[in-house]
């Protein structure tokens, strides 16, 4: 049974979802540059009784891999995420691999977050090389390879989908992701290059037509039914 | 009715006008479903259909039936993406019990259930929710036949093992044999705006005449109440 008034409330929940949907095509733009960031999806559910639910899903596809030439770019060509540990001790996921050195010799992320537990690169090292397992070998000057200096580790997670978008590029650990289990044998580490976004400029501006078209549809049925109630409610006069 | 005089008496002639406003409204209120429904994913246009002596029956004369044609199947990114391009219906199991579904956006949690985006299960055509026995590392790995067959390539030991057969079903609950899966496409709904809103212009019109047939015969009683006894 539908009533005026339910009916307007329909057109409107629809709309308001249809704005919220556009802010996250909006974000999924502005991080376009963001590297390794995972696009996310605004999933809209009609329910039987009319409204609509939302849920945000994030894409886990590997985004393409951009060449830099950079030894301090570490880029994950497959599933997972580089544990980073906070000056304060916190730790999170992330798959930006734009690492840097620090003053005292440590990798570092962007944002001055420890690379794993900390992995130091000492002074004296003329030159290193990252593994596709993760591990750090430096190399003297004449080109004999020497000590493993650390390891980069790699975790994953069974429900990646389920973990928090974290500031500044990373990802935290849920109820839902569960937990994170390191990845032993792998080869997906790759010096030199950058994850590139996931983002999908095709996909999001063909969303943004079909909002777009929902949130109007709406809007004149909105206004046609109002036009109905406004009619139904001055029925005496002529 | 004909009264003494040979006057033509419609009896109860602003209830009718009143019901038929009533009438138009809902149909209205299908229709915005409908507008509502169309990116929706899975959704499938209500027809309105309108019973004989509706104009008696007011709003109990009217039902909705679905229109089952395949929607628009768009190509996604996601593997567990999944649609149907045939008629037919997922069976998803959720707290009010066993529910039907061509809205194929599925995921995988912790434990490896496979899920609606709602957090249903989805079942298999034994009855029971498939399950992954270990969530895949990448969804690349999940591979969906068009028969409803879902399998998982395991690298480790570089074949593909069987997980399930997704259960779908017609509206009558009977199983589809050949249920024509896509993986990696969506199914928007079979709803076209255009006729939405061409099919709401003569019950908006439906509406505003009746109004208009409200309104004389309530003039004319008016009349009639004022005019016929008075005396001057």
């Amino acid at each position: 049974m539908y009533n005026i008034q339910g009916i307007i409330r329909k057109s409107l929940n629809n709309t308001t979802t249809q704005f919220d949907r556009l802010g996250y095509v909006a974000n999924n733009f502005a991080n376009y540059n963001t590297n390794g960031y995972k696009s996310v999806r605004f999933e809209q559910m009609l329910q039987e009784d009319g409204y609509l639910k939302g849920a945000v899903r994030t894409d886990y596809e590997v985004g393409m891999m951009q060449s830099t030439g950079n030894p301090y770019d570490v880029a994950i060509n497959g599933q997972g995420f580089i544990p980073v540990t906070s000056t304060s001790g916190e730790v999170a996921y992330t798959r930006d691999g734009s690492f840097k050195k620090g003053k005292n010799g440590y990798l570092l992320t962007n944002d001055n977050w420890l690379v794993g537990e900390g992995i130091k690169i000492p002074p004296n090292c003329y030159k290193f090389a990252i593994k596709p397992n993760g591990d750090i070998v430096s190399y003297d000057s004449g080109g004999k390879s020497g000590e493993i200096l650390g390891k980069i580790p790699l975790v994953q997670f069974a429900n990646p989908e389920g973990l928090t978008q974290g500031d500044g590029n990373k990802m935290k650990a849920s109820d839902e992701s569960g937990e994170a289990f390191l990845v032993k044998e792998h080869n997906y580490i790759a010096q030199g290059s950058i994850e590139r976004a996931n983002v999908n400029v095709y996909d999001s501006v063909s969303e943004m037509l079909r909002l777009n078209a929902s949130m109007i549809a709406s809007m004149r049925m909105a206004k046609v039914v109002d036009d109905m109630y406004n009619k139904a409610i001055n029925i005496r006069q002529s | 009715m004909k009264i003494n005089a040979g006057v033509n008496f419609i009896e109860n002639g602003l209830t009718a006008s009143l019901r038929a406003m009533h009438v138009n409204s809902e149909l209205v209120g299908m229709i915005n479903e409908n507008v509502i429904g169309f990116d929706k994913v899975g959704y499938q246009r209500k027809e309105p259909i309108i019973s004989s002596f509706t104009e008696f029956l007011g709003v109990n004369g009217i039902s909705a039936t679905v229109d089952d044609k395949v929607g628009r199947l768009t190509a996604t990114s996601s593997p567990l993406d999944l649609a149907l391009a045939g008629k037919g219906y997922f069976q998803t199991a959720t707290k009010n019990g066993v529910k039907l579904t061509r809205d194929g956006r599925f995921k995988i949690d912790k434990f490896g259930n496979l899920l609606t985006t709602d957090d249903a299960k989805v079942l298999g055509n034994n009855g029971l929710a498939i399950k992954f026995p270990n969530p895949p590392e990448s969804l690349k790995d999940v591979i969906v036949g068009s028969g409803g067959k879902i399998s998982l390539f395991n690298k480790a030991k570089g074949k593909v093992e069987y997980v399930g057969t997704l259960g779908v079903v017609d509206s009558n609950g009977a199983a589809v044999v050949t249920p024509d899966v896509k993986q990696g496409y969506t199914e928007f709904s079979n709803v076209s705006l255009e006729r939405e809103f061409l099919s709401m212009m003569p019950i908006i019109r439906g509406f505003d005449a009746n109004r208009q047939l409200f309104m004389i015969q309530s003039q004319n009683l008016t009349k009639a109440i004022s005019q016929l006894g008075s005396v001057s």
